[in-house]
Order: structure tokens, then sequence, then C-alpha cells
């Protein structure tokens, strides 16, 4: 047994340094599996959430703006498109003689109707 | 011994189990203990102590090499034991005092050994063994106390005090029963 003055406060801190006891054997189990639900519920960092939200935003944006000139392109395309074929059909002098075709003449019509439906998607 | 520790430090900072576990085998009994002397309860103690050492695992980066690694687990082990009491106990209330009370306690200037602290400390009540142990135990100041426990320096001083009175006191009782029994 070490005895030794209450005031002295060095060897006593020593003794303290020194002394040992054991924890139960089951102790280390409970770290580790504190530690493994650690790993499992990977904590993302608020950062990585921004990052994954401005992504988001972005590709949003961009999806828009492609899908807008398209809607734009694809009017004037109908448009010019609508507008040429009418050339063609005006072409066609149907008041000059009523009732009467060519038959090439109603062939070139029927395609021209079929383009110009398909191209303003009608 | 130094160096293979500050690779056991390196290889806990990336998380590895095997260096953790050689870490936990190096400290868990000088640590227990930590926790065991301010906590009365062996289970609480444990739970305390388990909760300590996730926190050295997960806050190892934090450790800058500055100052004792030991220490620095010390110092988390005992932090952890403060919060525990405060939780439990209101710690705060029970180390209080008035001032005016230092005056009337004389300090014991018997002998007394670090086994026979041990047996007893047990019986001290909460705010006098949280002052016993931080001030023989972990070598620290009354003001470094008063500001830990949020109370005054006076009233620190007056609890180590008396909880060494107390002490001798449980000492005595016990010797002169087993000069009794003899």
């Amino acid at each position: 047994m070490i005895i030794m003055n209450i005031n002295n406060q060095t060897k006593l801190y020593k003794s303290a340094l020194e002394h040992k006891t054991s924890p139960s054997p089951n102790a280390w189990n409970r770290i580790q599996e504190k530690l493994g639900q650690d790993k499992k519920v990977v904590k993302m960092p608020f950062s990585k959430y921004m990052w994954i939200a401005a992504a988001f935003i972005a590709i949003v944006g961009v999806l828009t703006i492609f899908n807008s000139n398209n809607t734009i392109v694809k009017g004037a395309d109908a448009m010019a498109s609508t507008q040429g074929y009418s050339e063609q059909i005006e072409v066609l002098d149907i008041n000059s003689e009523p009732g009467i075709y060519e038959i090439q003449k109603l062939a070139g019509l029927k395609v021209a109707y079929k383009k110009l439906s398909e191209k303003s998607g009608m | 011994m130094v160096a293979n520790l500050e690779h056991i430090i390196t290889q806990c900072k990336s998380q590895d189990p095997d260096a953790q576990k050689v870490l936990y085998d190096l400290y868990k009994d000088t640590l227990y203990a930590v926790c065991i002397r301010y906590i009365k309860s062996a289970h609480d103690a444990e739970d305390v102590f388990i909760d300590a050492f996730y926190k050295i695992f997960t806050k190892i980066d934090h450790f800058k090499g500055e100052g004792s690694f030991e220490g620095w687990m010390r110092r988390i082990m005992v932090n952890e034991s403060l919060m525990f009491l405060r939780k439990k106990t209101n710690l705060h209330l029970t180390v209080e005092l008035p001032d005016k009370e230092i005056a009337d306690v004389q300090e014991e200037e018997d002998d007394m050994s670090f086994d026979d602290i041990m047996k007893v400390l047990d019986e001290l009540p909460v705010g006098y063994r949280t002052i016993f142990n931080l001030y023989i135990f972990e070598d620290m100041k009354h003001r470094e106390i008063a500001e830990m426990l949020g109370i005054s320096i006076n009233t620190s001083k007056s609890q180590l005090i008396l909880a060494k009175k107390r002490l001798y006191e449980i000492l005595k009782k016990k010797e002169n029963l087993t000069f009794k029994i003899k």
C-alpha cells in the first residue's frame, strides 16, 4: 500500500495515472456497434446537398431552354413549310378549269397536303 | 513505443478497425479507471466510457499532436463523465456552498493512501467527489474547475476541503470498526 500525505498531490496524481480498472469484455463490441452504425448511415454534408440541388436546377434550366428553342424552330419551320406548300397549292389553278384536274397535278397536290399535315403536326 | 503510437494514431485517423482495437486495448483500463472515479455505478460508468471512446475514434482528427495523446483522451473521458453527472444529477447545485463556510473548515493533514481513497471515494457526495477528482487526480487548478463547473473559485476550494475532511472521517470510522472487530 502506498502511504502518502493528502497534500502530496503529485504522488496522488501519479497514482491516479497508473490506476487501472478493466471494463466488461462486451464494451469493445458496443463501441464497434456504434462505429458500424455510423458507417451505415452515411451522413451527407450540407455542401453535397447544395451541389445536387445546383446540378438539378442546371439540368432543368438547360432542358427548358432547349425545349423552348426547339418549339420556336419547329413553329418557324412549319410556317415556312406552310407558306411553301401554299405557294405550290396556289400554282394549281383550279378555277381555270373547274371540276377537271390533271392526274399529275392532283397527285402533286395530294403529296403537298400530306407533307403539310406532317410538318404542322395536324 | 512513441513511433508505434504515432503510427496507430495515423491508422485510427483513417478509421482502420485493427488500429482502433490496438488503441482500445492499450488504454481501456487506464481510461475506464477515470470514468469509474467520477461515476458511482459501474454500469453508468461503462456507458460513459463507451460514448467517450466512440468520441475518441470519431474526433481523432482533432488531435493535432500538441501535448500528450493520453492526456487528450483523459480529457474526453473527464468531459463525458461531467456531462453525464450534469444530466443525471444537478451537479451545479450539489457543489454550491456559501463562501463564509470556508473559514470554519479545517483541512485534515493526516496521511491517506491512494488505495484508501479509492475504497471510500464512492461514499462521497457527487459534488465533493467531482471536485476532489478534478483537483487531486486530474491536477487541475481551482480556477479551471470553477470555469468547468460554472461555480466560484471559493466554492471549489471549500468543496475540496470538505471532501478531504469527509474522506478522513469515513476512513477513521472504518479503522475504528476494524479495531473493534479485532
